[in-house]
C-alpha cells in the first residue's frame, strides 16, 4: 500500500499537530495487527468448525447408507448392499482416517459427493446459492430502506406518539415467528386476495412474500437498534455545538448525527447475517424456494452426511468472512479504533 | 419500595409480567382450564371451525385446538426455561471463573468463547438435532451447545467490574477463600443484570424451539407443542386456516410478553448494568 511508505505527517492535511491523520503510520500498524489477529482467529474458527462438523456426524445414530439406499430404491436394503455402499463411499474406515482424508480433500477444494444426488457438494451449493443470495440481499435492502429512516425519525422525537407506536410495532415484529408469518402472509395475499403467487421462483412477484417475511424481523430489530444509537449520539456535545451554531435540524440529524450512529449499525448488520441465514432456512422451506436453506433441511431429513458437513462449513466460512469484512470496514470508518485498538 | 415505584412507571414491565403470569397459570392449571383431553382423537369431529363447543375449532384428527394450545404452554415455557437456566448457570460459572482468576485461565476460556461466538448458532443447532435425531434431549443439547457462551462473555465483564470494588478486598482481607468470594459475593452481584439477559433469551428460545419443531426436528408431532401443531396443520392451511392461526398467535403472544418483561427490566435497571448488556 502506498500509505505504508509515508513517514511524515502530510502538512497539507487539516489535522492539527499531535493528531496523526487517519491512515498514518501509527494507525496502520495498529490496523495491521488488528487485521492479522482477526485473520488468525478466522482460520482457527474454520479449522475447529470442520473438525466439529466431522466428529458430530460421526457420532450420529443410524446408518446413513441404509437410509440412502432405502430412499433410492424404496425397499429395505440387504446387508451386502449396505456393505458395498459403505465401501464405495469410504464410510467404514476409522474416524481419524476419515477425518484426515476429508481435511486432505478439503485443501484441494473437494467437499465430497452428495449421497442423494451423486453431484459434488460444492456444485450443489453454488447451483442454489444465487436464489438464497437474491432473497437475502433483497430482504436486507428492504430492511435498511424502511428501518433506518423510521429509527432515525423515532429518535428525533423520543416519547412522542409516533415513538410509542413504533416501539410497540417493532417489539411485535421481533416476536412473530418467521414460519408462521410466512404462512399467514400466504393466506392473506395469495389465497384471500389473490395478488401474489405463494410458491415458485422466477419473477419479481414470486420474490415479494418470502422477502417481506424475511425482512420483518430484521427491520424491527434495525429500527430499535438505530433508535437507541441515534438517541445516544444526539446527546453528545458536538450535536449541541451544531445546534448552538444554528444549523438546521435536518442537517444535524441526517448528516452529522447519522454518520456516527451508522457505525454500530454496520457492525450489527454483519451479525444479522446469521439471523438472515437461519431465517432463509425457514422461509425457503415454507415457500419452497429453491435455495441452499431448503436443500440443507432436505439433506438433514435424508441424513445426507457430505452435504450437511459441506454446507455447515461453507456457511461458517461465509459468516466468518463477512464478519471479517465488517471488522475491516469498522476500522476504516471509525478512526478512533485505529489508534486505541478495539477492546 | 423503590422497585414498586419504578414498576408503576414502567407499563411494559407490568404488561409483560401479567401476560407471563397468565401463561404460567395456563401451564399449571392446564387440566382444569382445557375443556377436552388434548390427545382425544375424534374422527367424526375433524376440522370443525371455531364455534360454541370448540373455542378454536378442531384439527385434522378432531382434537380440540384450544385444549392443545393450553397444554402446549407447558412444553414451550418449560423447555425454554430449562434451556435458558442451563445456559445462564453454565455461562455464569465459567464467566465468573474467567473474570475472577484472570491470566491464563481467562485467556483460554475467552479464546474458546470467541471461537464459539463466531458460529451462526441456529445452523449448528439445526445440524445437531438433524444428525443426532429429533428428540427433546437433543433439542435442549442443541440450544445449550452455543447458548452459554453469550452469558459467559457478559458475566466475565460484570465480574471484572465487581472484583475491583472495596467489599471484595475486604472479604479477601478477612480471609475468605476464592470459592467463598465467588459464590457469596461475585455471583449475587452479577446476577440481576444477567436475569434481564435471560428474560430476553427466553423469547429467543421459545422462537427457536417452535421453529425447530415446525421443521420436524424438535418436539415430535402428536405432542401438543405449538411448533409441532403448526407443522401438523400445515397441510390444511388453504382449506382450514383456523388450524394454523391459534398456535401461531400463542407463540407470538408468549414471545412478546417475555420481550416486554425483559425490556421493562432493562429500563428499571441502573444504567451501568445496561451498558454491559448492550455490548
Amino acid at each position: 500500500m502506498k500509505l505504508n511508505k509515508r513517514t511524515t505527517v502530510d502538512v497539507s492535511s487539516p489535522c492539527r499537530a499531535g493528531f496523526p491523520r487517519p491512515g498514518g503510520k501509527k494507525g496502520n500498524i495498529v490496523m495491521r495487527r488488528l487485521l492479522i489477529q482477526r485473520l488468525v482467529s478466522a482460520v482457527f474458527v474454520m479449522l475447529i468448525a470442520s473438525f466439529l462438523s466431522f466428529s458430530l456426524l460421526f457420532s450420529a445414530p443410524g446408518n446413513p447408507a441404509e437410509t440412502i439406499l432405502r430412499q433410492q430404491s424404496g425397499l429395505d436394503p440387504t446387508y451386502d448392499e449396505i456393505e458395498l455402499f459403505m465401501k464405495r463411499h469410504d464410510l467404514n474406515r476409522p474416524f481419524l482416517v476419515q477425518c484426515l482424508q476429508w481435511l486432505y480433500l478439503l485443501t484441494h477444494g473437494k467437499l465430497g459427493v452428495s449421497l442423494r444426488t451423486g453431484e459434488p457438494v460444492l456444485e450443489e451449493f453454488t447451483a442454489r446459492f444465487g436464489a438464497t443470495f437474491q432473497l437475502a440481499v433483497a430482504a436486507m435492502a428492504l430492511s435498511v430502506i424502511i428501518g433506518l429512516p423510521i429509527g432515525v425519525f423515532a429518535a428525533t422525537r423520543p416519547n412522542s406518539l409516533f415513538d410509542h407506536i413504533i416501539r410497540i410495532v417493532s417489539l411485535a415484529g421481533v416476536s412473530i415467528p418467521e414460519f408462521w408469518l410466512g404462512l399467514m402472509l400466504m393466506l392473506c395475499f395469495s389465497l384471500a386476495l389473490g395478488w401474489l403467487p405463494c410458491f415458485g421462483h422466477g419473477t419479481v412477484s414470486h420474490l415479494v412474500l418470502p422477502v417481506v417475511t424475511l425482512a420483518v424481523g430484521i427491520t424491527a430489530f434495525l429500527v430499535r437498534f438505530v433508535r437507541t444509537n441515534m438517541l445516544e449520539v444526539l446527546n453528545l456535545d458536538y450535536i449541541k455545538t451544531a445546534k448552538a451554531k444554528g444549523l438546521r435540524e435536518v442537517v444535524i440529524v441526517w448528516k452529522h448525527a447519522l454518520k456516527n450512529a451508522l457505525i454500530p449499525v454496520i457492525t450489527i448488520l454483519g451479525t444479522q447475517l446469521g439471523h438472515l441465514l437461519a431465517g432463509a432456512v425457514i422461509v425457503e422451506t415454507v415457500f419452497s424456494w429453491p435455495g441452499i436453506g431448503k436443500f440443507f433441511v432436505d439433506s438433514i431429513y435424508a441424513r445426507d452426511y457430505p452435504v450437511i458437513q459441506g454446507f455447515v462449513l461453507i456457511i461458517a466460512a461465509i459468516y466468518v468472512l463477512v464478519n471479517l469484512l465488517v471488522d475491516i470496514l469498522y476500522v476504516y470508518l471509525d478512526p478512533r479504533v485505529r489508534y486505541e485498538g478495539r477492546s | 419500595m423503590y422497585i414498586l415505584e419504578v414498576t408503576r412507571g414502567k407499563k411494559m414491565l407490568l404488561t409483560g409480567s401479567i401476560l407471563i403470569f397468565g401463561f404460567m397459570a395456563l401451564a399449571v392449571f392446564a387440566p382444569f382450564i382445557a375443556p377436552y383431553d388434548p390427545d382425544d382423537v375424534k374422527v367424526e369431529e375433524r376440522l370443525l371451525p371455531p364455534g360454541e363447543h370448540h373455542l378454536m375449532g378442531t384439527d385434522g384428527f378432531g382434537r380440540d385446538i384450544f385444549s392443545r394450545v393450553v397444554f402446549g404452554t407447558r412444553y414451550s415455557l418449560f423447555l425454554a426455561l430449562v434451556v435458558v437456566s442451563i445456559n445462564l448457570l453454565l455461562g455464569l460459572m465459567v464467566g465468573s471463573i474467567a473474570g475472577y482468576f484472570g491470566g491464563l485461565v481467562d485467556e483460554l476460556i475467552m479464546r474458546i468463547v470467541d471461537i464459539l461466538l463466531a458460529f451462526p448458532n441456529i445452523i449448528l443447532a439445526l445440524c445437531i438435532v438433524g444428525v443426532l435425531g429429533p428428540s427433546v434431549q437433543n433439542l435442549i443439547l442443541a440450544l445449550v451447545a452455543l447458548g452459554w457462551v453469550g452469558y459467559t462473555r457478559v458475566s466475565r465483564g460484570l465480574v471484572l467490574s465487581i472484583k475491583e470494588q472495596g467489599f471484595i478486598g475486604a472479604a479477601k482481607a478477612l480471609g475468605g477463600s476464592n470459592m467463598y468470594i465467588i459464590m457469596r459475593h461475585i455471583i449475587p452481584n452479577a446476577f440481576p443484570p444477567l436475569l434481564v439477559l435471560a428474560t430476553l433469551h427466553v423469547s429467543h428460545t421459545i422462537l427457536s424451539i417452535a421453529a425447530l419443531s415446525f421443521l420436524g426436528l424438535g418436539v415430535q408431532a402428536p405432542t401438543p407443542e405449538w411448533g409441532a401443531m403448526l407443522s401438523e396443520g400445515k397441510q390444511f392451511i388453504f382449506t382450514h386456516p383456523h388450524v394454523m392461526i391459534f398456535p401461531g398467535l400463542a407463540i407470538t403472544l408468549s414471545v412478546l410478553s417475555f420481550n416486554l418483561l425483559g425490556e421493562g427490566l432493562r429500563d428499571v435497571l441502573d444504567p451501568r448494568a445496561r451498558e454491559v448488556l448492550n455490548v
